[in-house]
């Protein structure tokens, strides 16, 4: 776990840790080892040079941990992990204070000063999404860094410091529900069941970014075999389609739509290609 | 409103609610004890524990937990000089002299009496600014941050109590210690050196470890015998503990009120209402030269600022579900394990989670200063034992508190490393809380600074602009100039 207690990886990796021993043919206890740092690179290598012996799982952050990787020399390939499948994707969404004169993304593009977005550093998934999503839809900006943590920002958001913000949409729903922020679109190519009213980058015709959400991914050791991961990853399947699960997730406005190691490792390779692409902006 | 608060309190009389409040208080306070541990560990453990309770009795179990920490924390601070959490830090400064004058039971009872009281003041906050609390939390923007945090810094040199340079070395090496690792700000990392371990920079648990327990146990080394020196009997009293904390009404409340103030503030933690609060006492002193030597309004202030934090600290947590200091930012986390969204539909859907947190503060830390009521005079025996039995115990547990936070062995390091470097401060002079407020400090000004001015476009007059950053300048300039105002008007008094 290479987050601190208390944030979006933590809660599902504990979901995990309480109901997938159930599921598993021997009796095992299942404990969550938070190791942050690096902002995630710690625990990620350390997942990385643990024992394949099927008594270690992980998650990372996708894409913030692909990025990190090609934009800086890292000590784990993350095409290596065994991928056992993902829950469902964390779409992001822009939003603004309930009395922000800009209702749309045309409004934003006009702006007649730089918009001023934070993230909290270089490299985070927060960080990559809003870089790339305000390049594309070509929106004046300009990037407000070191904040702690996404509440941070959002926190300065509420104060008005800052013009814009990016964000995953379900950490921003509550804030929508009490009228704090308005949505002004969706980075995905499917409106969000929260806020049907709210255009997608798809819809406005900006295809290319409308993939770039993030993903919790469950991974094992480079190594892990076969026989393993296959009812690991069954059990991860059963988990996530339970009904009780579902009720869970909804009431924290999360999609599930769980998808296969196979499919997971698919997406790698996609997104690595899209990143390498977007490496100037990035810079 | 009514019915929530109605429908928490009865829950409240239920075996679940009492056992979790009691279980929560005990761990709570071992916890808190135990260097290094404190509350976020002990929350993260609970966590899972929690999975099979009811909702509001887990709340129950994790405010016990948050409100007995700090006072649990002070029984290390007082008794053998080892600050049991960051934010009892300050609390070793008066609170250990006592001990050593054999009066530990009633530093235990000061701490105590304070500890509750304060945290039931913080909570009384909570609940009068309830109708506003969002208000109150987006009062505070980047600038008047700045500008509170340069005050604490300021206090820098009210702490260095006469070794003004040295005070003033040690708080920039503090600075400066705070500024390695990644910034977020410029997207650089700094003096980091390629190593990873670093990316981070120091961690506060085994910086305050290594600094101020692991450099104790090497002075008590040193110096032999028992803590308390041995010829002094033990002579303090429980009963005059809890009546000095009376006795200094002022200090008690502008303690209280600052503690609150800083839990408001999302970023700052104990460790700065511990330490703000107690400089500031020193600072309105009429007589300075008293703290550091067991003076009892010393570990008034700094206790019951570190419990009244606790109050101000649910604030924006309950209002906005913007933790105000770690220990928060786990629980919002066991929140959404509960299936409780934080943010701010939370006390409009869950009115009574609210209150439970409230009372489970509110129980907690009177359960915890009765029971260390109670125990003050045998815990007192302690520190008659020779060092030599207690050195090793202790220095286990310092080592298992540093290696707690993240699983690293190099915090383990990190914590000797920084045990021999302050070993080194107090045998040259340069005063250890100095460097502490720098480290605390220091990246969070410059954070705050350039948040405020680049959210300015770059102005740099945000900080006269903004009403409140202005008034916060103006009293700052006042309190600096203050000492050398009175040196005038005393001298002119003395030439008449």
């Amino acid at each position: 776990m290479p987050y601190s207690p208390g944030g979006g990886f933590d809660r599902e990796a504990r979901w995990i840790a309480a109901h997938l021993p159930s599921l598993l043919p021997k009796k095992v206890t299942m404990i969550v080892e938070n190791n942050p740092g690096a902002g995630g690179r710690t625990g990620i290598t350390k997942i990385y040079k643990s024992k394949p012996d099927g008594y270690t799982l992980g998650t990372l952050g996708f894409p913030a941990l692909l990025v990190t990787q090609l934009l800086e020399a890292a000590e784990y390939d993350p095409m290596k992990f065994v991928y056992l499948g993902d829950r469902g994707p964390n779409p992001f969404c822009l939003a603004v204070t309930a009395d922000s004169p800009y209702n749309s993304l045309e409004d934003l593009q006009k702006a007649d000063k730089e918009l001023r977005i934070g993230v909290v550093g270089v490299g985070g998934t927060d960080w990559f999404v809003s870089k790339v999503a305000i390049a594309e839809l070509k929106i004046p900006a300009v990037f407000i860094g070191g904040y702690s943590g996404a509440s941070g920002v959002t926190t300065a958001t509420l104060r008005g410091e800052l013009d814009i913000h990016i964000r995953v949409v379900s950490s921003l729903t509550p804030f929508f529900e009490s009228g704090d922020f308005k949505p002004i679109f969706m980075i995905n190519t499917e409106r969000n069941e929260a806020i049907p009213d709210t255009p997608t980058t798809m819809e406005l015709g900006y295809e290319r970014i409308s993939k770039l959400y993030s993903r919790r991914p469950i991974i094992a050791p480079p190594g892990t075999h076969k026989e393993i991961t296959d009812i690991l990853e069954n059990a991860l399947q059963t988990i996530w389609q339970d009904k009780e699960y579902i009720k869970w997730a909804e009431t924290n406005n999360e999609i599930v739509k769980p998808i296969s190691g196979k499919e997971m490792m698919n997406e790698i390779i996609n997104t690595q290609e899209t990143i390498e692409k977007y490496r100037e902006i990035l810079k | 409103m009514f019915e929530a608060f109605v429908e928490a309190a009865t829950h409240i009389a239920s075996v679940d609610a009492i056992v979790a409040i009691i279980v929560g208080t005990c761990i709570g306070l071992v916890f808190g004890a135990l260097p290094g541990l404190g509350g976020c560990v002990a929350l993260a453990i609970m966590i899972p524990v929690s999975y099979g309770m009811e909702s509001m009795s887990a709340m129950l179990l994790f405010a016990a937990i948050m409100g007995a920490v700090p006072f649990g924390g002070s029984i290390s601070s007082i008794l053998i000089n080892t600050p049991g959490t960051p934010q009892n830090a300050a609390t070793c400064f008066d609170g250990f002299p006592m001990t050593q004058r054999g009066e530990g039971n009633k530093a235990l009872a000061i701490s105590a009496t304070a500890s509750g009281l304060g945290a039931i003041f913080g909570l009384l906050v909570l609940f009068s600014v309830m109708p506003i609390m969002r208000r109150v939390v987006l009062f505070f923007g980047a600038a008047e941050i700045f500008m509170l945090i340069l005050f604490g810094l300021v206090t820098v040199a009210v702490a260095s109590r006469g070794n003004l340079i040295k005070g003033l070395v040690a708080g920039g090496a503090g600075i400066l210690l705070s500024l390695i690792g990644y910034s977020g700000l410029f997207g650089v990392l700094r003096f980091t050196y390629g190593s990873e371990y670093l990316w981070d920079g120091f961690m506060i648990v085994p910086l305050f470890i290594g600094v101020f327990a692991i450099s104790e146990l090497l002075v008590l080394t040193t110096k032999g015998g028992t803590v308390a020196r041995e010829e002094i009997a033990a002579r303090g009293s429980v009963v005059e503990g809890i009546k000095t904390v009376f006795r200094y009404p002022v200090t008690f409340f502008r303690s209280s009120a600052l503690g609150t103030l800083i839990g408001i503030i999302p970023g700052t933690g104990g460790s700065v209402a511990n330490f703000l609060s107690y400089t500031a006492t020193i600072q309105t002193s009429k007589h300075p030269q008293t703290f550091g030597t067991g003076d009892p309004e010393g570990v008034v202030a700094a206790e019951a600022a570190n419990n009244a934090k606790d109050g101000g600290a649910l604030i924006p947590a309950v209002s906005l579900g913007i933790p105000g200091n770690p220990e928060t930012a786990v629980l919002l986390g066991a929140f959404i394990l509960h299936g409780l969204t934080p943010g701010p539909m939370l006390i409009r859907e869950h009115l009574d989670i609210v209150w439970a947190l409230f009372f489970g503060l509110l129980i907690a830390n009177i359960l915890a200063s009765g029971i260390g009521l109670m125990l003050a005079n045998k815990l007192l025996k302690l520190c008659y034992i020779n060092v030599y039995y207690i050195i090793p115990i202790v220095a286990v547990l310092c080592f298992i508190g540093a290696y707690a936070v993240r699983g690293s062995i190099w915090d383990v390091a990190l914590a000797a490393i920084f045990g021999l470097f302050g070993y080194g401060m107090k045998r040259t002079g340069y005063p250890i809380v100095c460097l502490v407020i720098g480290f605390v400090l220091g990246k969070m000004a410059e954070t705050s600074f350039y948040h405020a001015v680049l959210t300015a476009y770059g102005s740099y007059t945000v900080f006269l602009v903004k009403p409140i950053s202005a008034t916060l300048l103006i009293l700052l300039i006042m309190v600096i100039l203050l000492p050398f105002v009175m040196g005038r008007l005393t001298t002119r008094r003395g030439k008449r």
